[in-house]
């Protein structure tokens, strides 16, 4: 393979993802449209995770509290007039970055199994809070009856409580959440993450703030995970506290796990497994939960480094 | 000229056990200084305060005469003090390259740059091949240093270091393990890192034959306590560290 032909595949990928995403509304229905939309959102969550777990090497069972609290501020202010869509996006993203940086400035000390209990305690903390301050959550119901106010300004916005026109809002901040993830995960920044995960001991020695870099990467991870709770909030009209279960916090640690943690689109195509895999289980039984982990337990003996993950490795292996 | 490093009674216990017990020492700018003990005498606990694992039980280090004790590793290695570990300690999976890009982005403060490509960064780049071609790791550049040798392992830990560009170098046993040839690869490198370079190297060993062709000064440590020291002609000849030795190992 020559120079020039290795650095335009990538490029090539890329442009055929795009004319994908771009053009997949034209040949499929309203319920595939519907599907896509929340597997991106769900691929926002899962990278923003793998941030912090596949680059940064900790493992959080609460990520879902700031997916929440993207969510429920987003909705709170739509379901209280709020008369830009923008405004009530960026502000619940603002809410679920500051619990980030709250929350992660008291978890990253810790490590391993320590650090996954305490980030899992936190989650559950804010679904209670979700559950019982009901004169700002709406408890068990949830925030409803969003008004979801045209995106843009005058004679530029655009009605998108169409599901094309939402797919595509989707679509541009799914590239554009993958475009700044890749970019940072290649970064300086980037690299010293991944030398923290390697070891975190060597790191320290080398000059690293450990607590520093852990705490950045943790509240990018909030910020993303900010992003796909809003964009989930206005997609399903209302917040609920499911959105701050435990099991939504579990949601992108398994798709991570079933796409490969060690890849960038690890988690994309773990988000796509999973919803194709529920969608087909579904069809045939409620406990799809339960086939779930009777698909994941072997993958995850057989493929420890996801199914993209073990793909690229073989691929590799039969080209070097 | 001051000391670059000056210990003052340092004392470290484990419960009731005590690892290191009153040791005061300096180690001169540019002169290459071995700690030397049977294994368990405390050195790598010793090195474990210098370099702000944990803190010490009392006493002082001073080095270039600002009072670092107690500091934690990330501020210790920031003010110019590198290490190497007695079990090889590297980033693992990562690339040769990488690991010394990861030293080189700490050392410059680079680490907030979130958007430019690290592994693209020509000045970096270079740099870091400066470091492996000094190490004669350049073949293994691009390649995860889980497919190197042992050797070759512990050279990489090296190269971590020096692309901190410290002025002082704590090296806990550089060749344990090693086979005899990797032994004398290790020696030769550290004679001519401290011959060429302004870092001052103060490396640890329990196999008194390796240091004495290349220490000018040696400090011996028996059970936390510290021995002897002397030019290694002094230490050589001192009785209670050939009791301490058992007679048998000093034959260099
Ligand atoms: N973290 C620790 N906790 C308890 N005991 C320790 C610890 N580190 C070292 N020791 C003990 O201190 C003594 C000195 O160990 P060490 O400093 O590793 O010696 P050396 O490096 O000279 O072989 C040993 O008896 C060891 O068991
Ligand atoms: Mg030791």
């Amino acid at each position: 393979m020559t120079r020039s032909d290795s650095s335009l595949k990538p490029l090539f990928g890329w442009a055929a993802g795009l004319a994908a995403l771009i053009l997949l509304p034209f040949v499929i229905n309203t319920y595939i449209i519907l599907l896509t939309t929340e597997v991106m959102i769900m691929g926002i969550f899962a990278l923003s995770f793998n941030l912090l777990f596949g680059y940064t090497g900790l493992l959080s069972f609460g990520h879902a509290a700031f997916f929440g609290m993207g969510g429920y501020v987003t909705a709170y202010l739509l379901s209280h007039a709020c008369p830009s869509l923008t405004l009530a996006f960026l502000t619940g993203v603002a809410g679920a970055s500051l619990t980030a940086i709250v929350v992660g400035y008291l978890s990253v000390k810790l490590d391993e199994i320590y650090f996954a209990i305490l980030t899992l305690g936190f989650g559950m903390m804010f679904f209670s809070l979700a559950h019982q301050w009901r004169s700002v959550t709406g408890g068990s119901d949830g925030l409803t009856g969003l008004v979801v106010p045209r995106l843009g300004w005058g004679a530029f916005s655009v009605d998108i409580s169409s599901p094309w026109h939402y797919y595509y809002l989707v679509v541009a901040a799914f590239l554009l959440t993958v475009w700044i993830l890749r970019r940072i995960t290649q970064s300086n920044f980037g690299l010293i993450l991944v030398s923290i995960r390697e070891n975190k001991e060597r790191a320290a020695f080398t000059g690293i703030n450990i607590r520093a870099y852990r705490l950045a990467s943790f509240s990018i991870a909030g910020f993303f995970a900010g992003v796909a709770g809003g964009l989930f909030a206005v997609f399903d009209r209302m917040a609920s506290p499911s959105m701050l279960h435990w099991t939504t916090s579990a949601q992108p640690v398994l798709m991570t796990v079933l796409g490969g943690a060690h890849t960038f689109f690890g988690p994309v195509v773990g988000s796509i497994l999973f919803f194709f895999i529920e969608h087909i289980i579904t069809k045939f039984t409620d406990i799809w939960m339960i086939y779930l982990g009777a698909i994941l337990i072997p993958l995850v003996i057989f493929f420890p480094e996801g199914v993209l993950g073990t793909l690229l490795g073989l691929k590799k292996r039969k080209h070097g | 000229m001051a000391p670059i490093l000056e210990v003052k009674n340092l004392t470290k216990h484990f419960g009731k056990f005590q690892a290191v017990t009153g040791v005061s020492l300096t180690v001169e700018k540019g002169e290459l200084t071995a700690l030397i003990g049977p294994n368990g005498a405390g050195k790598t606990t010793f090195y474990n305060m210098l370099s702000g694992k944990f803190p010490p039980t009392s006493g002082k280090i001073f080095f270039e005469g600002r009072d670092i004790t107690g500091a934690p590793p990330h501020k210790i290695a920031r003010m110019g003090i590198g290490r190497s570990f007695q079990i090889t300690n590297i980033f693992t999976s990562m690339t040769v390259m990488e690991n010394i890009l990861s030293a080189l982005i700490a050392h410059h403060g680079a680490g907030t740059s979130f958007f430019a490509p690290a592994r693209k960064n020509k000045k970096l780049l270079e740099e870091g091949s400066k470091i492996l071609e000094s190490l004669g790791l350049t073949p293994y550049a691009d390649m995860p240093t889980t497919q190197l040798s042992y050797g070759d392992k512990r050279l990489v830990e090296i190269g971590i270091v020096l692309a901190n560009s410290p002025r002082l170098v704590l090296l806990d046993e550089p060749t344990a393990g090693m086979t005899p040839e990797e032994t004398e690869r290790m020696i030769e490198l550290i004679h001519h890192l401290a011959d060429e370079t302004d870092t001052t190297f103060f490396l640890t060993e329990h196999d008194m034959k390796v240091v004495f062709s290349v220490s000018k000064k040696i400090y011996v440590l028996h059970q936390g306590s510290l021995l002897a020291a002397g030019s290694p002609e002094e230490i050589q000849k001192n009785p209670e560290v050939r009791k301490a030795y058992l007679g048998g190992e000093i034959h260099a």
